[in-house]
């Protein structure tokens, strides 16, 4: 029976999405978001448990092993990052509920829920699929529907930031379609096991199509997931977006063409032809050159949606860095940071969603003081920034720690200084908010004591993903153990 | 009840009972005195019924997983002595306290931490695990610290400072001995550590030498001794007595779980424990004979008497085969000073309840027609001067024997200074309690004829009489004490048991305490009568010079911590410049590359075409171009920073967008491609 679940998810979350327009009331349509999330929820914890008790398992439909057949896939890494999707969407919706009329027109707010329901089914279908041109397909519709919840705020700022991500994406797209025809053509498969079979027999006698193809998809993909100078459009995105909007595309959407990028490195090609290449340091230069240059210029922002958005960019590169490392462990490391990073990255948006609204500023300059009107929110901040900046126990820094651990295993120690670095970096842009937000008499004289803070069911979500940032951290050991029986 | 359980009994029980009499304290005082003097009873006859199972065997109990590293807890008869005292005086000192305390505030408090450190107390004494061990020590430690302080007065914070200060430190130097120790060996079982640790190298040394400082501080060890004359006087009675009689005793047992079980007798340490022995014996004794203070002169004494101790565990190590006169010499000596320090602390305790005096000046001739009082405060100054016939004399007669012994097996020279040493520190015990029992019970003062029996009852005087007893009791019965306690052969790997034959009454070992006790009160007719004493309007008053004497705290700790960190300031200062003034040469060498002006190309090209529409010559006229070049006039300037923001917005714009993601995508496959 659970071996249906992964197919019970998608179409849930779809069939909901195409009935709420049929509904038309906002109220049932934010009503049966939730409940389909929560759904999709307990499948997923169904499914994890099952990949845990008896192990991973594929789901065949159509005409099994061949072209039109539709091959998912259920190891550990796909049942932990379904759980972790499922969570985090849910939350969100869950915020959404209260929140969702100050920033979306009333009309729109139907729309956004069907948007909302669609990215994810079409999140979930990229993580489950073994298949390229079903991925492919998953990709597009992702795409489409995260520039819908980009300009469903129908502002100037919006609409010209959804356009370059629109344009962007689609030569993103444009690129791993030419990559899946290329392999398609040297293979005869579409079914990433079965292309990994051709493949590893005879990849030495097209050197040249393997890098080719291993470049188009790294740069395709690394548009989408904002791989370092190819991110122009995510801070744009990501801060003109409504807030739970920006926390889903921060959080969820770039990290699973990361994960993505990783299933075509190590599982439609393996370990051994990737290191052979010189891929995996073009990722990792990239990666690298993300974690530092992604700060610097977080450290510039003076908007404090921007800022967060620029440091996604640096904790992607993160994501790049444990992949370029090309070994179990860096990989594992990655996917770790990418569970890690989706809990506290939202929840951070969240919170300055908050902080934005009550204080009717973008600025960063004017959020001195907010410690004391929302402190609630500003500790919560706090804990999140701290995660980032990689203070132990809290999963940021658990990833750290395992990124330089996988580097000294394969004799790289000059990586750990970019590792340091950056943390040094994240310093400066976090910090100055915590303190000038909590401390500094000047900053908090006029200020009342918990004047903007709101009401607690608006809050629960953001401390529900702060509470589960902490217990990854906790559980860092499981966790990781469990995703490196992936490889 | 089975042995195991009896052991946990004994930890779990009071640790529940603190939590309940607190509520009850709460509620009624009465009540959870009597509630908290029934839970030490039982917990004392609880340890009483643990004897059998201990004489000959092991009572252990291991719990894994718990307490990091799992808890280990272990009986024998050894650590039986430690829990023994703890129990007892417990018992005796929470009858003393129910009278003792009745004009303070902040009772509840005083015995939730009192009993908080009773268990932690027990604890230290059972754990078989070193991390448990610390773990309990230092509960100890902070538990006992609101028992120092609880006057809150100003004397009280300074003794509390250093002592929470000494403590702390010594905590911290002990947890990173454990550290080493563990990332060497493995393993925090005491008894497997005594099969690694000896065969470790150098490492061993440092490894023992943080043990030592760590449970040093706890025992007085010169020159970490500093809070120990401090924290007696501040604490109120009962807590001086258990400070005094049990918590320095667990410095003492860690340094022998160090020294004799981890280390296996090193030679090294155990020449190092008779020189810091003799130390203790020395200072303290000394400076105790300058004492006014009545509980500073016993705090003294009891840095003075932990001196014996450490001068007997030196003695094991030098002793190798023949160590057995010094094992049981110096259990037996903590068992004795145990139950006679905590008597005489309930005597002094019982004297300041009435007059609210410690200065021996104030409280001169107070005792002289008091006789239950007199009588067991003179049982406990015999026991501590060593006089034959009380408990005192025993042990002390058997380290003696073991320094002897020590002596002449290593052929030392050096022995008969170690026996001179021991005759001029016995003196002194002898001179400063003797001094102490003259002032107080000798004199003549109308001031105190009056009875005291309105302030004091029968709870005050039956722990002290149950000890005096005690005293008296092992005093004339050392043999069988000692044969109790044969299992401990076992445990130290003794060949030579003739230790339960000695003869103690035998002529040269009473001539020597007599000579002892003769030499103390030279001391004292020919130097504190003459030196300490004047008369000041027909009265003795007597004085203290020590007072203005180097004092290691004052004088040597606190200015070389101050050099420390002024010294710490200037440096980090100077780095400080450094870096602020490398980032202002930074910002300001980006500040000046900013800004610097150029002429913006574009307008260079349309100078040179007006040029040529002017001049209507096809060919370019150069000396124009450099007289606007002078001029500067018709060219559009611009500055790095300038250009810079340009090229950021240009940078966030869609064209170029695509255009670096082409310029990516051709240099990741030309990459690729040339350096695969």
């Amino acid at each position: 029976m659970y071996k249906y679940f992964p197919l019970i998810n998608v179409f849930v979350l779809m069939i909901t999405a195409f009935t709420i327009p049929i509904v038309r009331k906002k109220k049932i349509a934010r009503e049966l978001s939730i409940f389909s999330n929560a759904v999709i929820l307990i499948l997923s914890i169904f499914i994890l448990v099952n990949v845990i008790s008896i192990g991973d398992f594929h789901y065949k439909a159509g005409y099994p092993n061949t072209f039109f057949g539709i091959d998912w896939y259920i190891g550990s890494i796909e049942s932990v990052l379904s759980v972790l999707f499922a969570f985090v969407s849910l939350l969100i919706v869950i915020y959404s509920y209260k929140s969702i009329e100050h920033e979306v027109p009333n009309e729109k707010i139907d729309f956004y829920y069907i948007l909302l329901n669609l990215l994810l089914a079409s999140l979930l279908g990229i993580i489950y699929t073994n298949d390229l041109f079903n991925s492919y397909v998953f990709i597009e519709v992702s795409t489409l529907a995260s520039c819908g919840i980009i300009v469903i705020k129908d502002k100037k700022a919006n609409i010209k930031a959804t356009i370059k991500y629109l344009i962007m994406s689609t030569v993103g797209s444009g690129l791993i379609l030419m990559a899946i025809a290329y392999i398609y053509s040297l293979t005869g498969h579409l079914n990433m096991s079965l292309i990994h079979e051709v493949i590893i027999k005879n990849y030495t006698q097209y050197p040249n199509s393997v890098l080719i193809i291993l470049v188009l998809f790294t740069v395709g993909l690394g548009v989408k997931s904002a791989m370092f100078p190819l991110h122009g459009w995510l801070p744009d995105a990501h801060s003109s977006a409504p807030t739970p909007s920006s926390a889903l595309l921060s959080g969820l959407v770039i990290k699973v063409y990361a994960f993505t990028l990783i299933k075509i490195l190590y599982r439609v090609f393996s370990f051994s032809i990737v290191n052979e290449t010189i891929i995996l340091n073009v990722i990792i230069l990239l990666g690298s050159c993300g974690m530092i240059f992604g700060s610097i210029m977080a450290i510039t922002q003076k908007e404090l949606k921007r800022m967060v958005a620029y440091s996604s960019i640096a904790q992607m590169g993160y994501v790049f860095f444990g992949i370029g490392l090309g070994t179990p462990a860096g990989v594992a490391t990655a996917v770790f940071h990418i569970v890690g990073h989706a809990v506290t990255k939202s929840a951070l948006f969240l919170c300055s969603g908050l902080m934005i609204e009550k204080v009717g500023s973008k600025k960063i300059s004017d959020l001195k003081g907010i410690g004391k009107e929302m402190p609630l929110a500003l500790v919560l901040f706090t804990l999140g920034a701290f995660s980032m900046i990689g203070i132990p126990i809290l999963p940021g820094f658990i990833s750290k720690w395992y990124l330089s651990l996988a580097c000294i295993e394969i004799n790289r120690l000059s990586l750990v200084i970019i590792i340091l670095t950056s943390s040094i970096l994240n310093v400066i842009y976090y910090f100055p908010i915590i303190i000038n937000g909590f401390f500094g008499h000047e900053n908090l004289e006029g200020k009342v004591y918990k004047s903007k803070s709101v009401s607690i069911d608006r809050m629960l979500p953001i401390i529900f993903l702060m509470t589960a940032m902490v217990l990854v951290g906790g559980f860092s050991k499981n966790i990781l153990n469990f995703i490196s029986t992936a490889f | 009840m089975s042995a195991e359980n009896l052991l946990a009994f004994i930890i779990l029980f009071p640790s529940l009972c603190t939590a309940i009499a607190y509520f009850l304290g709460n509620k009624d005082e009465k009540i959870r005195n009597i509630f908290l003097i029934f839970v030490t009873l039982i917990n004392f006859v609880a340890v009483l019924c643990l004897f059998k199972y201990i004489k000959t065997d092991t009572v252990e109990i291991s719990v894994p997983y718990i307490m990091g590293s799992g808890l280990h807890l272990k009986l024998n008869s050894f650590r039986y002595i430690f829990v023994f005292i703890t129990s007892f005086v417990w018992f005796i000192i929470t009858v003393y306290s129910s009278q003792y305390l009745i004009n303070y505030i902040h009772r509840n408090r005083y015995y939730l931490f009192f009993m908080i450190t009773y268990v932690s107390t027990i604890g230290i004494f059972i754990s078989e695990n070193l991390l448990n061990l610390f773990t309990f020590f230092e509960i100890m430690s902070f538990a006992s610290y609101p028992l120092i302080i609880h006057d809150e007065d100003e004397k009280a914070h300074s003794a509390g400072r250093t002592y929470i200060i000494m403590a702390t430190a010594g905590g911290l130097v002990l947890l990173m001995g454990i550290f080493i120790l563990f990332s060497y060996t493995n393993t925090l079982d005491i008894n497997e550590l005594s099969d690694i640790l000896p065969y470790l190298g150098n490492i061993k040394y440092v490894i023992s030498s943080l043990f030592i400082i760590g449970f040093g501080v706890k025992a007085g060890m010169v020159p970490l001794h500093i809070w120990l004359p401090k924290a007696h006087p501040a604490a109120p009675t009962p807590a001086s007595a258990i400070l005094s009689g049990i918590l320095v005793k667990t410095g003492i047992f860690g340094i022998i779980l160090t020294v004799v079980f981890m280390m296996k007798c090193d030679i090294y340490l155990s020449i190092f424990l008779v020189i810091v022995g003799f130390l203790n014996m020395f200072t303290g004794g000394f400076l105790a004979i300058f004492q006014n203070n009545i509980k500073k002169n016993l705090a003294y004494s009891s840095m003075s008497q932990m001196g014996y101790l450490l001068l007997g565990i030196g003695c094991i190590g030098l002793l190798k085969d023949h160590q057995a006169i010094a094992v049981y010499g110096t259990l037996f000596h903590v068992f004795n000073h145990a139950i006679f320090k905590v008597m005489l602390f309930m005597g002094i305790g019982i004297i300041y309840m009435v007059t609210h005096k410690l200065d021996i000046n104030d409280i001169q001739g107070f005792g002289r027609f008091k006789p239950v009082l007199k009588l067991t405060f003179f049982i406990g100054f015999c026991a501590i001067i060593g006089m034959p016939g009380f408990n005192g004399f025993a042990s002390k007669t058997m380290i003696h024997h073991a320094l002897t012994e020590a002596g002449h097996l290593n052929h030392s020279n050096l022995a008969i200074i170690g026996d001179i040493l021991f005759y001029v520190c016995g003196a002194f015990t002898t001179a400063y309690l003797f001094k102490l029992y003259t002032a107080i019970f000798v004199e003549n003062n109308s001031r105190y004829y009056a009875s005291y029996k309105k302030d004091i009852n029968s709870r005050a005087l039956f722990p002290m009489v149950a000890s005096a007893i005690l005293i008296v009791i092992f005093g004339l019965k050392p043999n069988w004490f000692l044969y109790q306690f044969e299992g401990i052969n076992e445990i130290f790997n003794l060949h030579n048991t003739g230790v339960f034959d000695i003869n103690f009454y035998s002529f040269s070992n009473i001539v020597s305490a007599l000579i002892t006790i003769g030499l103390g009160i030279l001391i004292y007719v020919f130097f504190i009568n003459k030196k300490l004493i004047t008369i000041v309007d027909n009265k003795k008053v007597y004085v203290n010079p020590s007072i203005n004497w180097f004092n290691l705290e004052q004088d040597l700790y606190k200015p070389i911590l101050i050099i420390l960190f002024k010294i710490s300031t200037v440096v980090l200062h100077v780095v400080d410049n450094i870096i602020l003034t490398f980032y202002n040469f930074i910002y300001t060498l980006i500040k000046y590359i900013s800004n610097i002006e150029f002429i913006e190309f574009s307008s260079l090209i349309n100078s040179i075409n007006n040029n040529k529409k002017e001049t209507n010559e096809s060919k370019f006229d150069y000396s124009t171009l450099e007289k606007n070049i002078e001029n500067r006039t018709e060219f559009i300037k611009t500055t790095v920073k300038e250009d810079l923001k340009d090229a950021r917005y240009k940078m966030n714009s869609i064209t170029y967008s695509i255009f670096l993601l082409g310029a990516v995508l051709v240099f990741i496959l030309l990459a690729v491609i040339i350096f695969k």
